[in-house]
């Protein structure tokens, strides 16, 4: 089943196949037809930089593997089949150098989809891991208020741990 | 102990002695005069291992390496004479030419047909003779007048290893017939030359071993070609030597190690065990000379061609020229069509320069050197002119096994990272694809020709030649590019892209090695 229609490499657009309108979208799969759009030089796409790269599916053990995902590289986009319907994204696409994922990696303006409307899903299993940083709260971290009210809690866990050793 | 030197006008006292007997009888001493047969016999360590020089049994200080300086021998022999009556009888055995101008060096003359013994361990004691030259009169004449035999005393200035053969040709020039005709003579041991060579010769007044010649003005080439060492020739024309006479000469000839070539296996190169690529390496003396391109400078005529249908590289090459011109027999490829070619005899194949840099000699080209090699050859065409190559350095890049055996193809792709336009840039609709030496695009599949194994498929590696000096396709000739170099498989092999620099230098690495797919 086909996933891409085209790949317009100099605006750096991949237009996707009919088909995923109602079976979703494997991204995955569309990393491999590009790959062979590439290697083909369809459209001069030797000329360009990389597009894409899958990542996951590494072993864990036990016919276990880790989950998988497309990295799409910056400034690159999709654009759904233009009809109106809800995509649904069967793998997760990230793109850690613009910090955007899934949906945010899709072009939806009406100038590529001719005013049709798409909502995009993802029905893949989500898993998020988040990194809380410890500094300001600029920085993501804690507000002063927020420290001084953690150091109070450790006064007092360390008041009761002293009272009962 | 008396130590083994070459015994000079300065150090003979205490180092000669005068023997009573001849060498074919019990010699005491290490010089004989033998007044019955007009003869001085030469009596070395090599036939008399010890004499007693004042005080006991010492070792013969006289050998045949170190020799004895003909000045030695005639105040040696004035020495005698004063000191014996029976010597005093006879006419005047040698005579000291005066050391004017510094020409006549080491001159001296054997008067009255008196002369070195012939027979001993070297069968001529002329050999036992070192730092001298000398002139032979004939017993008849009236004294003095008639010559016998003319030696011209060679000495090589520059170290020559102790193994080392070196050899001289009396030609009448330095053509290259007159050199073809020289038979190579070696000197009469290895290693620094320190001897007589006789350049006149006549026998018509008795002297029936002299020979009947005149090569006083006739050009000395003094060689040594071992393998493993430098190629090294002077000439008597080379040194300002206008004519061959009786005298000491010093000559520039010397040698100094080839790590580079001695690295070769000796064997592998020439003769019945030769191997590859030296088997294809041949010599042609072509009817018509050929034209050789793809020079800075205009294409040329070479008559002289060194085949080299095995790829060997350029030390291989000088390798094989060091082997070849070591022979003493015909080795023209073509000999039926444009005759003998004895390379032994002919003015070296290749000079080094003193950047390093091999120069054919004229009308030698060679064919087939690598283009990483080819910016430290030099070829001298017919007409003496000097050929060089455009800058192509090698470029290499690694490409792993898993990028060729990708079960559903695989591609690559070199671009300038920076064209000379404005929308031909890499990343660009436009970007311009890097062409080598030959014009063929850095594009394609594992099916390319320039794309060879290593290690039995351990890894591939991509070679070819860029052309650095005369490339305008990414901005001026002769400029540092960068080329953004990429490559991809379908299914199983991830994609890479590098930055490659392409600068002059001889050989530019590069890995674009790539990752398995995992999905």
């Amino acid at each position: 089943m086909p996933q891409i229609e085209r790949v317009d490499f100099p605006s750096k657009r991949i237009f996707l196949h009919l088909d995923t309108v109602g079976n979703g979208f494997d991204a995955i799969a569309g990393h491999f037809e590009i790959k062979r759009i590439i290697a083909d030089n369809i459209g001069n796409g030797q000329n360009f930089g990389q597009v894409s790269d899958a990542l996951g599916n590494e072993p864990k053990g036990g016919g276990k593997f880790t989950a998988r995902s497309l990295q799409l590289f910056p400034g690159w986009r999709f654009v759904p089949h233009p009809s109106s319907h809800n995509l649904r994204l069967l793998v997760e696409i990230i793109n850690p150098n613009e910090e955007l994922s899934n949906r945010d990696l899709f072009d939806r303006d009406d100038s590529t989809l001719d005013g049709f409307e798409v909502d995009i899903d993802n029905a893949f299993t989500e898993v998020e891991i988040r990194e809380v940083v410890i500094g300001e709260a600029a920085a993501g971290g804690f507000a002063a208020s927020d420290r001084a009210m953690l150091k109070e809690i450790r006064a007092n866990t360390h008041s009761i741990n002293s009272n009962n050793p | 102990m008396a130590t083994a030197q070459l015994i000079t006008r300065d150090n003979f006292a205490g180092l000669l002695k005068r023997s009573t007997q001849p060498r074919t009888g019990t010699p005491d001493g290490n010089i004989y005069f033998d007044t019955t047969n007009d003869v001085i016999e030469l009596i070395t360590r090599e036939e008399l291992p010890q004499i007693d020089l004042g005080s006991g049994l010492d070792d013969n200080p006289l050998t045949n390496a170190d020799k004895i300086q003909s000045l030695a021998l005639y105040f040696f022999g004035l020495q005698e004479v004063e000191a014996d009556p029976a010597l005093q009888k006879f006419r005047d055995f040698m005579d000291a030419a005066p050391n004017r101008l510094g020409k006549l060096t080491g001159a001296t003359s054997f008067l009255n047909g008196v002369k070195l013994a012939t027979g001993g361990d070297l069968g001529d004691d002329r050999l036992k003779v070192a730092s001298s030259g000398a002139t032979e009169f004939a017993a008849g004449g009236g004294g003095n007048t008639l010559i016998d035999r003319i030696l011209h005393g060679a000495k090589s200035l520059n170290p020559i290893e102790a193994t080392s053969q070196p050899f001289y040709q009396i030609s009448a020039s330095l053509s290259e017939a007159d050199r073809q005709a020289a038979a190579p003579v070696d000197f009469s041991k290895p290693g620094d030359i320190d001897e007589f060579i006789q350049t006149f010769g006549s026998t018509a007044n008795g002297d029936a071993g002299a020979g009947d010649f005149d090569s006083l003005n006739s050009v000395l080439i003094l060689g040594v070609r071992s393998y493993g060492f430098t190629v090294s020739e002077t000439n008597s024309e080379a040194t300002g030597v206008s004519e061959l006479g009786a005298y000491q000469q010093g000559y520039g000839l010397g040698e100094t190690a080839v790590q580079a070539v001695a690295a070769i296996t000796e064997a592998d190169v020439f003769g019945a065990e030769q191997a590859a690529p030296f088997t294809g390496l041949s010599f042609e003396r072509v009817a018509v000379p050929e034209v050789i391109g793809g020079f800075n400078e205009a294409d040329a005529s070479f008559t002289d061609i060194i085949r080299n249908t095995g790829g060997a590289n350029l030390i291989q090459v000088r390798a094989w020229l060091d082997k070849l011109m070591q022979q003493d027999t015909d080795q023209n490829a073509l000999t039926g069509s444009t005759g003998p070619f004895i390379p032994k005899r002919a003015e070296p194949l290749y000079t080094i320069s003193a950047t390093g840099k091999l120069i054919t000699r004229q009308g030698l080209g060679i064919e087939g050197i690598p283009t990483i090699d080819q910016q430290d050859l030099i070829q001298t065409d017919d007409s003496g002119a000097t050929k060089t190559y455009p800058f192509f350095p090698e470029v290499v890049v690694r490409l792993s096994s898993s990028w060729f055996n990708d079960a559903s193809g695989q591609w690559f792709r070199g671009m300038f990272s920076d064209g000379p336009a404005a929308d031909d840039d890499f990343d660009t609709d436009g970007a311009i694809t890097v062409l080598d030496s030959g014009a063929a695009a850095i594009a394609g599949d594992k099916t390319d020709a320039r794309i060879t194994p290593v290690n039995a498929g351990e890894y591939y590696e991509l070679k070819f030649s860029f052309p650095y000096d005369t490339d305008t396709l990414g901005g001026g000739a002769g400029t540092d590019k960068t080329m953004v170099f990429q490559c991809g498989g379908v299914s199983t092999s991830k994609r890479r892209t590098i930055s490659v620099p392409l600068t002059r230098s001889a050989q530019i690495p590069a890995d674009a090695s790539t990752d398995a797919e995992t999905n």
